[in-house]
C-alpha cells in the first residue's frame, strides 16, 4: 500500500510538472487540430472524388467512351485514414515529448540524490512516471477518440460497429505511441545531456517511422505518408523480397498502419504480408521492448552523478 | 570582418568535434545508401520485367507495346531529396540550437563580451560558420551520392547532371538553414533551451510534413493506387477539362501546399533531377523557367528567416542570457 502510495505521489509531481510545460501545449494543440481536421479532409475528399469521377463520366461519355466502375475503394471509416498518419508523425512526436519531459524533469532540477537518499524504493518512483506517461497519452487518445466520434457523427457514418472500430484503433495507438514515450523515458534517464536525449530518441523515431518502411516495402520517406501507397511489384525482385523477408519483422510503423487499416476496415495496403495477429503482436512488443528498456535504464541510474548542469 | 571570420572557424570546428555531428553525419550516409540502394533494385527489377515481357512476347510472334524503362540517373534520387527534406531539416534545427545553447550553458559568451567584439560580429559569425559548415557537408554527401550513383547505376554522369547536383547542393543548403534560423531565433527567444528545440520541431512537422502531407492526401489523382486519371482511362487534356469543375477544391488544396516551404524545395530539385518525369530530357534553362518560382519563394524564406534573427537580437537585451 506504501509503495502504491509512493508511486501516486510521484505521478501526481509529475503529471503537475508536465501540466506546467507549456511547449507540450504546442504539440497537444497541433495533434487535436489534425484529430479534428483528419477527418473533415478525409469527408471532403471523399465527396470531391465522387465528383470527379461523375464529371470525368460525363467527359468520356462526350467521345462516347464507356467509363470504367467507380476506381475508389470507400468505406464508412475512409475519412479516418489520415488519422493513422497522424498518430505516427504527431502522435509519436508527442510521445517523445511526453516521455523525454518525465525521464529528465528530475535530474534537471537536481533533484535525483534527495530522492534516492529517502526511504523510497527506486521501483516506486520508476512505476509513479509510468503511470504519469500512461495517464496523459491515455487523455490525449481518449480526447483524440471523442473528437474523431463527434466528427462521424456530423459526417453521419456513426453506428455502433463504427464506435468499437475508433476505440480500437486509439487503443492500439495508445499502446503504438507509449513505446515512443518509453523510449524517449530511457534516453531521459541516462544520457550526459537533454540534448542527446532528445536526439537520439528522434533518431530511432526516424527510422522506425522513415528507414525500415524504405528498407522493408520500399517505400520513399514522403510515400510512406499517404494513407494510400502508390502501387508496387518490389516483391518480385529477389534482392527486395529478402529485405523484406529481414525486415519487415521490425517495421513497427508498418505494422501499426496495417493494424490500424484492419481495424478500421480501409484495406491493410498492398505491402503487408503479415496477419493481424502478427501485426497486433509486434506492436505489442515494440511497446514491451521499450518499457523494458525504460526500467533498466532507470535501474541504472547513478544517483551520484546525475544531475544535468545545463 | 577578422573577428566574424574567427567565430566561424570556432564555431565549425566546435561541429565537427562534437558526436552529434559523426552521429548525423553517419546516419544521413547510411540513410541515403539506402535509398540508392533500394532505387537502383526497382529500376534494374523493372527492366528485368520489360525483358522477361519482351522475350514472351517475342515468342508469342507479337510487337512489343510499351517503351522500354529508361534510366536517367538522378532520377534515382527521390528517395535522397525526401531524407535532405526530412533529416536535413532535423539537422538545421540541431544546428541552430546547439549553437545557442552551448554559449548559455557554459556561459562562454559573457567572456566574449567583454572582449572589443560586437553583438553583431558575434551574430554574423556564428551563421556563417553553420553556413559554411552545412554547405561543407552536403558537398561531401553529394560526392558521395555521385559516386555511388555511378557505381550502382553504371552510368557516368554528364556535365549537365554534375550542374544539376551542384544546384542541389545549393537549394538544400538553403533549405537546411532556414530551419537553423528557425531554432537559432527560438534558442535565443526561449529561457528554457528545450523548449526553444520543442518549438522549432512542432514547426517542422508542421511545415515539412504535414502541409505536404495534406495536399498529397487531397489530390483526386493520389486516391488510386496508380492515379485516378489513368485508372479512367483520360487524356491529359480531358484530365484537365474534369478538373476545371473544381478549381475551388484545387485552391485550397495547392495553397496548402504552397504554405510549405519544403513543397516548394521539392519542386525545385524534383524537376532538377527529372523526377518529374516531364522534365527528363529538358534543357537546364527551360527548367530553370519553370522553377524559378519555386527557387526565389525557398530564397525568401531563408531571408526572412536571417532577417528575423538579426532585427530581434539587435533590439533584445538579454543577449545570451
Amino acid at each position: 500500500m506504501k509503495a502504491l502510495n509512493t508511486s501516486v505521489v510521484v505521478m501526481r509531481n509529475e503529471i503537475t510538472l508536465l501540466l506546467r510545460e507549456r511547449t507540450l501545449y504546442v504539440l497537444l494543440g497541433i495533434f487535436f487540430v489534425m484529430a479534428v481536421l483528419s477527418t473533415i479532409i478525409g469527408w471532403s475528399t471523399q465527396h470531391t472524388i465522387m465528383n470527379v469521377y461523375d464529371a470525368a463520366v460525363a467527359e468520356l461519355a462526350l467521345v462516347g467512351q464507356d467509363a470504367p466502375p467507380f476506381p475508389v475503394n470507400s468505406t464508412p471509416l475512409g475519412i479516418m485514414t489520415n488519422m493513422i498518419i497522424y498518430n505516427v508523425l504527431i502522435g509519436s512526436l508527442l510521445a517523445i515529448v511526453l516521455g523525454y519531459f518525465v525521464g529528465i524533469h528530475d535530474r534537471m532540477y537536481g533533484v535525483v540524490k534527495i530522492l534516492f537518499s529517502r526511504p523510497i524504493r527506486s521501483r516506486d518512483i520508476f512505476l509513479g512516471k509510468i503511470f504519469a506517461t500512461v495517464l496523459i497519452l491515455s487523455l490525449v487518445t481518449l480526447m483524440a477518440f471523442l473528437v474523431s466520434v463527434i466528427s462521424l457523427g456530423i459526417f453521419g457514418v456513426l453506428g455502433t460497429s463504427a464506435v468499437v472500430s475508433v476505440l480500437l484503433f486509439y487503443g492500439v495507438s495508445l499502446l503504438y505511441m507509449s513505446g515512443f514515450a518509453f523510449l524517449a523515458m530511457s534516453f531521459a534517464f541516462v544520457f550526459q545531456n537533454s540534448t542527446s536525449a532528445m536526439l537520439y530518441a528522434l533518431f530511432i523515431w526516424m527510422i522506425v517511422t522513415f528507414a525500415l518502411p524504405e528498407l522493408s516495402s520500399a517505400l520513399f520517406p514522403t510515400s510512406s505518408l499517404n494513407p494510400i501507397l502508390p502501387p508496387s511489384n518490389f516483391l518480385n525482385s529477389p534482392v527486395l523480397s529478402f529485405a523484406h523477408t529481414v525486415t519487415y519483422p521490425f517495421s513497427v510503423s508498418e505494422h501499426y498502419k496495417a493494424l490500424c487499416a484492419t481495424i478500421l476496415g480501409v484495406g491493410a495496403g498492398a505491402t503487408n504480408t503479415g496477419s493481424i495477429w502478427f501485426n497486433t503482436s509486434v506492436v505489442m512488443l515494440w511497446s514491451a521492448l521499450a518499457f523494458i528498456l525504460s526500467l533498466r535504464f532507470f535501474t541504472n541510474m547513478d544517483p551520484s552523478s546525475d544531475t544535468l548542469y545545463e | 570582418m577578422n573577428n566574424i571570420y574567427t567565430i566561424a572557424r570556432k564555431e565549425l570546428i566546435d561541429i565537427v568535434r562534437s558526436r552529434i555531428f559523426v552521429l548525423t553525419l553517419g546516419l544521413l550516409v547510411v540513410l541515403i545508401f539506402i535509398s540508392l540502394f533500394i532505387s537502383e533494385t526497382l529500376f534494374r527489377d523493372q527492366v528485368f520485367q520489360y525483358e522477361k515481357s519482351l522475350a514472351l512476347l517475342k515468342s508469342l510472334g507479337k510487337a512489343p507495346v510499351g517503351e522500354a524503362p529508361q534510366l536517367y540517373p538522378l532520377n534515382l534520387l527521390r528517395g535522397v531529396v525526401d531524407y535532405i527534406e526530412i533529416f536535413g531539416a532535423i539537422l538545421g534545427i540541431f544546428l541552430g540550437y546547439i549553437s545557442v545553447f552551448k554559449e548559455k550553458h557554459t556561459n562562454a559568451i559573457k567572456l566574449m563580451l567583454t572582449r572589443p567584439i560586437t553583438k553583431n560580429e558575434i551574430i554574423f559569425g556564428k551563421i556563417l560558420g553553420n553556413f559554411s559548415f552545412v554547405f561543407a557537408l552536403l558537398s561531401l554527401v553529394t560526392v558521395f551520392i555521385a559516386g555511388s550513383l555511378m557505381w550502382f547505376s553504371g552510368v557516368a554522369l554528364s556535365g549537365v547532371d554534375v550542374v544539376k547536383l551542384a544546384l542541389f547542393v545549393v537549394l538544400s543548403s538553403v533549405y537546411i538553414l532556414i530551419f537553423f534560423t528557425i531554432s537559432f531565433f527560438f534558442s535565443f527567444q526561449q529561457k528554457v533551451a528545450t523548449n526553444a528545440l520543442i518549438i522549432s520541431f512542432s514547426l517542422w512537422l508542421v511545415i515539412a510534413l504535414i502541409f505536404p502531407q495534406i495536399g498529397d492526401t487531397m489530390d483526386p489523382d493520389n486516391q488510386v493506387p496508380g492515379g485516378f486519371f489513368k485508372s479512367m482511362a483520360l487524356t491529359k487534356p480531358q484530365e484537365l477539362r474534369v478538373m476545371d469543375n473544381f478549381k475551388n477544391f484545387e485552391f485550397i488544396r495547392t495553397g496548402v501546399e504552397q504554405l510549405s516551404l519544403t513543397k516548394h524545395y521539392e519542386r525545385s530539385v524534383f524537376g532538377f533531377f527529372g523526377i518529374k518525369k516531364q522534365y527528363n530530357g529538358v534543357p537546364l534553362a527551360d527548367i530553370f523557367k519553370d522553377k524559378w518560382g519555386n527557387m526565389l519563394t525557398t530564397f525568401c524564406f531563408l531571408i526572412v528567416g536571417l532577417l528575423a534573427n538579426i532585427l530581434y537580437l539587435r533590439r533584445t537585451h538579454h543577449f545570451f542570457e
